[in-house]
């Protein structure tokens, strides 16, 4: 959301001088706190949620649940039997996302991923502006 | 609405586009008021047809088209041309009146005369490729309705029944494959399909949508493609092959799209992968999942308009959506710059915008069913969403290069539009209990788990981090005035010429033929002037001997045959 609220202030301050323009490294830095902001975050949530899990018997938990190893899965499995209308409170249950950072990673590697496909596409496919005009 | 709409012609010019605006606005009224579970049968040539029947699925489809076509009309307001108008209405009322069908043929009306009434938005444009694209639109739409009509006839043979349901007859959370189809509904689900835009049958939509006028186009992104969604999610629902038709939906749009100059196409194809999403929630087909889809779509249909109208404000001021031909806009068209963030922050999905407690239903869906590998592709699209509409659209209009355009900034009327598409954004991401309490199944899901937010923080935050790292490195593929293919080339120009071509070969082979028809007449005729003129030997003169000797063999084969 951070850099959502950089970009669009900037939008409406630089009507005539162009504030993003100067500051491109501001707006860079920001994102670059929030990627770091949100990697704490995950840091600092991932035990209270732990607690949280032990404490009461299904609170909204969630894909970074610290108490979720292999072992609890099965049991998690159990559990969404037995509360088949709060199951839906649950975001998604994979191991992978335990792994601290694990989406931060996955969403870099698939973005870059991404855009060299789209580069090698462009061997491929790239024609003239008005290829079917002629 | 549509008979309404007969009537804007006499409203004269300047009234039509605030005519078209009344109606709709009247049209929402009586749809609100109408009571839920409202149906009306028609005996048609001792046919029941159940022309309207309004449930959850109808009414949440109706409300936001209501919605989509009222900002439409708000954003048309300044445009003169009554046809364009009355096109749009049309369009906006038999997408309504469709998903609020109750039987087949109704449907199958509803579902022609949007797409009669939507190729106008794209002629009115007036250019020869608007035209030629416009062709293709009509022919590819009108081909859809006809294969749902005749899926829809097979499938009454059979069955006797013509109400539009559930053709595998699952419950929610059941699945089914698709080798359960009969005849009749796989041909329906086809059509469903082009009109869906599945892989290989999309590429109408790219190809027209940018070809669109300014404000047709916003039309056009609301109707068509919800309305072929609409009709899966009742038809389909529960396909174990709709979830990997979705997969593949939400995936290539993303590739194309980072290569695509034209900014409206981007957003085509980014249409194309929201679609995805919505087919996946179909296929996985658990009450959570069509929650998920019902949502998305409610969402997308206000997020797309949103871009598209922000687009379509810049065609209107500066003549062209081209990445190339664009840039700096952001010191011009300041609000239509802000607009159109919040729009690209609403379809990747940043918490308190509408598209993270949509799409996040979707996606926890897949988890909930433990289906790794689409939850992993599904998240491989978010990110690709943030790429191409939460990113490239925005930077590559407003920021990047300046372009040295400076225009105005677009008119009242489009700035209201965006203003109320945005305050939509905003509201369902922060208030979505409304949206939730009309989904087609009760749902007590909350997509604001701090967990949750973390994590499509981190994924939407690194993936930015992805772009600018590369746009340091001089690795983001730079913007080019080029035609990508796609699908479209194999109808325009690999049958056209293989056509050509075709004709070539038979052309050759025809020629080839005949000159040696003629080369073995000659020899034939030079054989016989050979042999039977007088100088040749079956026209020379014989000796009696040999004829006598010839006339015995003969006899002597003859009765030696007789005897065998």
């Amino acid at each position: 959301m951070k850099t959502e609220d950089d970009n669009s202030n900037n939008g409406d301050s630089s009507s005539d001088a162009s504030w993003p323009e100067r500051n491109v490294n501001v707006v860079i830095a920001g994102l670059v706190i929030a990627c770091i902001a949100s990697l704490i975050a995950q840091f600092w949530w991932a035990p209270l949620f732990a607690e949280k899990h032990t404490e009461a018997t299904h609170v909204e938990t969630s894909h970074d649940d610290g108490s979720h190893d292999e072992t609890a899965h099965d049991e998690h499995a159990h559990d969404k039997d037995s509360h088949d209308s709060t199951a839906h409170l649950h975001p998604a249950e994979f191991v992978i996302e335990e792994v601290f950072g694990f989406e931060a990673m996955f969403g870099f590697a698939a973005f870059v991923g991404v855009v060299f496909l789209g580069t090698g596409l462009r061997l491929i496919i790239m024609r003239d502006e008005d290829y079917y005009d002629s | 609405m549509i008979l309404g709409a007969l009537l804007l012609p006499f409203l004269g010019q300047r009234l039509s586009a605030w005519g078209a605006l009344v109606l709709s606005s009247l049209s929402l009224v009586a749809f609100w008021t109408t009571p839920d579970f409202y149906a009306v049968t028609l005996n048609l040539f001792g046919q029941d047809l159940n022309i309207v029947r309004i449930d959850r699925w109808s009414w949440i489809f109706g409300l936001v088209f209501h919605l989509a076509a009222i900002t439409a009309s708000i954003y048309a307001l300044h445009v003169k041309d009554t046809k364009q108008h009355v096109a749009g209405m049309i369009y906006a009322g038999s997408a309504i009146a469709a998903c609020c069908a109750g039987d087949l043929i109704t449907l199958f009306v509803c579902w022609e005369l949007t797409a009669v009434s939507s190729v106008f938005l794209i002629w009115a444009n007036g250019t020869e490729s608007a035209y030629r694209s416009g062709m293709r639109y009509l022919i590819i739409q009108v081909t859809s309705g006809v294969l749902l009509l005749s899926g829809a006839i097979i499938h009454y043979q059979q069955t006797g029944s013509l109400v539009f349901e559930n053709f595998l007859e699952l419950e929610p959370g059941q699945r089914g494959a698709i080798g359960n189809l009969e005849f009749g509904p796989l041909l329906i689900l086809i059509a469903f399909g082009i009109k869906g835009a599945f892989p290989l049958l999309h590429n109408w939509l790219q190809d027209s949508y940018p070809n669109g006028t300014a404000t047709g186009t916003v039309f056009l992104s609301a109707f068509t493609t919800k309305l072929a969604i609409y009709s899966l999610a009742r038809g389909f629902a529960g396909l174990e092959e709709l979830i990997w038709i979705g997969c593949a939906m939400t995936l290539f749009p993303i590739v194309f799209a980072v290569i695509e100059n034209d900014l409206r196409r981007v957003l085509a194809y980014s249409l194309n992968n929201q679609l995805g999403f919505m087919v996946v929630g179909i296929g996985i087909g658990t009450e959570l999942a069509l929650n998920g889809t019902a949502a998305h779509a409610f969402c997308h249909i206000i997020y797309k308009s949103l871009l598209f109208m922000s687009m379509g404000a810049v065609l209107h001021r500066v003549g062209t959506t081209k990445a190339t031909e664009l840039g700096g806009l952001h010191k011009s068209m300041p609000f239509t710059t802000v607009f159109c963030m919040i729009g690209g922050g609403a379809i990747a999905g940043f918490p308190l915008l509408s598209g993270f407690v949509s799409k996040s239903m979707i996606i926890s869906a897949a988890g909930h069913e433990q289906m790794f590998s689409v939850w992993i592709i599904l998240l491989i699209a978010s990110a690709g969403v943030m790429e191409h509409s939460g990113i490239k659209i925005p930077f590559f209009a407003f920021f990047a290069h300046d372009s040295g355009k400076r225009v105005k900034e677009a008119p009242w009327n489009m700035l209201t539009a965006m203003a109320i598409a945005s305050f939509c954004c905003i509201a369902i991401g922060v208030y979505y209990q409304p949206l939730y309490d009309m989904l087609p199944f009760e749902t007590h899901y909350e997509p604001y788990t701090a967990a949750h937010v973390i994590m499509q923080f981190q994924l939407l935050l690194f993936a930015a981090l992805a772009f600018v790292f590369l746009m340091k490195a001089n690795l983001y593929p730079a913007e080019i005035r080029s035609t990508n293919l796609d699908t479209d080339w194999i109808y325009r120009r690999l049958l056209p010429r293989l056509i050509g071509h075709i004709g070539k070969i038979v052309q050759l082979i025809d020629s080839l033929f005949r000159l040696a028809c003629l080369a073995m007449i000659k020899r034939f005729l030079n054989w016989l002037a050979n042999s039977c003129g007088g100088r040749g030997w079956l026209g020379s003169t014989w000796s009696t001997s040999s004829m006598a000797f010839w006339a015995a063999v003969l006899l002597g084969v003859f009765l030696i045959l007789y005897y065998l």
